[in-house]
């Protein structure tokens, strides 16, 4: 099949984007002002769909939708299997504006501006994970001008809160027939959040700790507010796995905070970053608070079953590693 | 052919600084004893290391080097703060030629980037104030910590003496003056 040299560019990163290529292989055409052809013609249009359609599938099974697990389904039954067994198969729609995004991509600087596309009035659940998966590569690539065209969408701003502008989610409204999509992007909800507090702990500036861990601190708290109250606390092993990343080694604590923050700034903004610089590690701790609950439930009691696969999870993260998440937030709260 | 001006000009800024830095902090006080037991007996540490208070409740500090200590028992807060002021003085003279049809213009600009000049150079005073200001507390600060925290362990250790005199007959009182560590032996 032939198509035009800038359309080859666009099915490029289309491809880069949704099958896990690191975005540094396709920096050279992202944020490059790459000339552009006004119209795309129907055989590279054609190759995009089914580009993102596919790859779109391949991100929810390669991030942790290939695992075999035992998870409510959507009817609230538990149901073991991978996660196209355990859910019906959801529609992937992508809109215009998937389309619009990755054009952005190609076409604006990025580096100094973008033109950014307006978000979706009613998004697919294609052009959600698209947009989770641009965030992914603006952040990797630095190229903050890009924020703009993803931040509207609820996944970017549970994933890379740390990063990008907060944005009002109604998380309930949200979460709600979306649960399968958590489960899905695990492993890679799980990377952002420990790349998150690997940037945070070099980060210098003491305003940046304040503005990017309130942002954090926000999300979790809406996101862990919302699991509870569907009875879907499961929906945080993505916190679990990034808590077990960031502590290989409960015995050999490593540090939390800022590492040195900029010394000539004032003593009130640096001890305000340092304390306030626990979002996730609060989380982590409220994740303990769940299973304390657990642990409670008795064996006659309706969510016995679900409690059992939480307390199973909970035993891979460990009290050792709950301890030393406590005496750090201490630590650093003192 | 027009004429070529010399054009000078002079402005100055006086004005009156203020900066600051502090942190807050948390003292730590454990329910031995009742709460205004326990306030008592920290007033006493505070007391004897130059704290001043009108309430028993606020007990304030103030260091040679002008940090502020302040102490307030009721929620354990401490602040230690440290502010500096200052007059600042700047004037600049700019200097630069023109020609005479835009000499006044000229002028305008010139006079404009002085002012400027001299609102960068007031901003670099503050901030320079500030970073002293910043440096003083920080060198203190850990000083300040040890006594706070050593008056916190005596009257934690005061607390126990007389907790244990509640509970039955002392028999033995030790304590360890490097560690801080408190043992005694109650006959109940």
């Amino acid at each position: 099949m032939n198509v035009a040299r800038s359309e080859g560019q666009l099915l490029t990163l289309a491809r880069a984007l949704v099958d896990g290529t690191h975005p540094t292989v396709v920096a050279p055409l992202i944020g490059d002002s790459q000339p552009l052809n006004r119209h795309v013609g129907p055989t590279a249009m054609g190759i995009l769909e089914t580009t993102l359609a596919k790859g779109a599938v391949m991100t929810l099974v390669q991030q942790g939708g290939w695992r075999v697990e035992k998870r409510p389904g959507p009817d609230g039954q538990l149901r073991t299997g991978r996660l196209w067994e355990r859910h019906p198969t959801p529609a992937l729609h992508f809109s215009k504006w998937s389309f619009k995004v990755l054009r952005m991509l190609l076409k604006e600087p990025l580096v100094t501006s973008a033109k950014c596309p307006t978000a979706p009035d009613a998004p697919g659940e294609g052009d959600r994970i698209l947009a989770l998966l641009v965030a992914r590569a603006l952040v990797t690539l630095n190229l903050t001008h890009g924020f703009g065209a993803v931040q509207h969408e609820p996944l970017v701003q549970l994933a890379f809160p740390w990063w990008v502008e907060a944005t009002p989610v109604d998380w309930p409204a949200f979460l709600k027939g979306r649960e399968w999509m958590i489960e899905g992007l695990h492993d890679l909800l799980a990377d952002a959040w420990v790349e998150a507090q690997r940037d945070m702990i070099d980060t210098r500036s003491p305003a940046r700790v304040i503005a990017g861990s309130e942002r954090q601190r926000a999300v979790l708290t809406g996101f862990l507010d919302a699991i509870e109250a569907m009875g879907r606390r499961d929906l945080a092993d993505f916190l679990l796995a990034a808590g077990e990343r960031l502590v290989p080694d409960p015995a050999l604590p490593p540090a939390f905070g800022p590492r040195e923050l900029d010394t000539t700034a004032t003593l009130r903004d640096r001890t305000a970053a340092v304390r306030g610089s626990t979002a996730l590690l609060e989380a982590l701790a409220r994740v303990q608070q769940f299973n304390a609950a657990d642990r409670t439930v008795r064996f006659f009691d309706d969510e016995y079953e679900a409690t059992q696969q939480r307390l199973a999870r909970w035993e891979r993260y460990s009290d050792a590693r709950a301890g030393v998440v406590r005496r750090a937030i201490e630590q650093l709260h003192a | 052919m027009s004429r070529c001006y010399r054009i000078s000009v002079s402005e100055s800024l006086r004005r009156h600084i203020d900066v600051d830095d502090g942190i807050e902090t948390h003292l730590e006080l454990l329910d031995i004893l009742p709460p205004e037991q326990m306030q008592e007996l920290v007033s006493d540490q505070l007391a004897g290391l130059g704290y001043t208070s009108e309430d028993d409740k606020t007990w304030t500090k103030k260091l040679d080097n002008g940090i502020e200590i302040t102490v307030d028992l009721e929620d354990g807060s401490v602040h230690i703060g440290l502010s500096a002021e200052e007059d600042l003085s700047i004037e600049l003279k700019r200097t630069t030629t023109t020609a005479e049809e835009t000499r006044q213009t000229t002028e305008n600009r010139l006079r404009q980037q002085t002012r400027a000049d001299l609102e960068r150079e007031a901003d670099a005073a503050t901030e320079a104030l500030r970073v002293e200001v910043t440096r003083r507390l920080e060198e203190s600060l850990e000083t300040i910590r040890k006594e706070l925290d050593g008056a916190v362990n005596r009257a934690t250790g005061e607390a126990l003496k007389i907790k244990a005199g509640q509970l039955g007959e002392v028999q033995e009182i030790s304590e360890d003056p490097e560690t801080g560590a408190v043992t005694i032996r109650v006959k109940v």
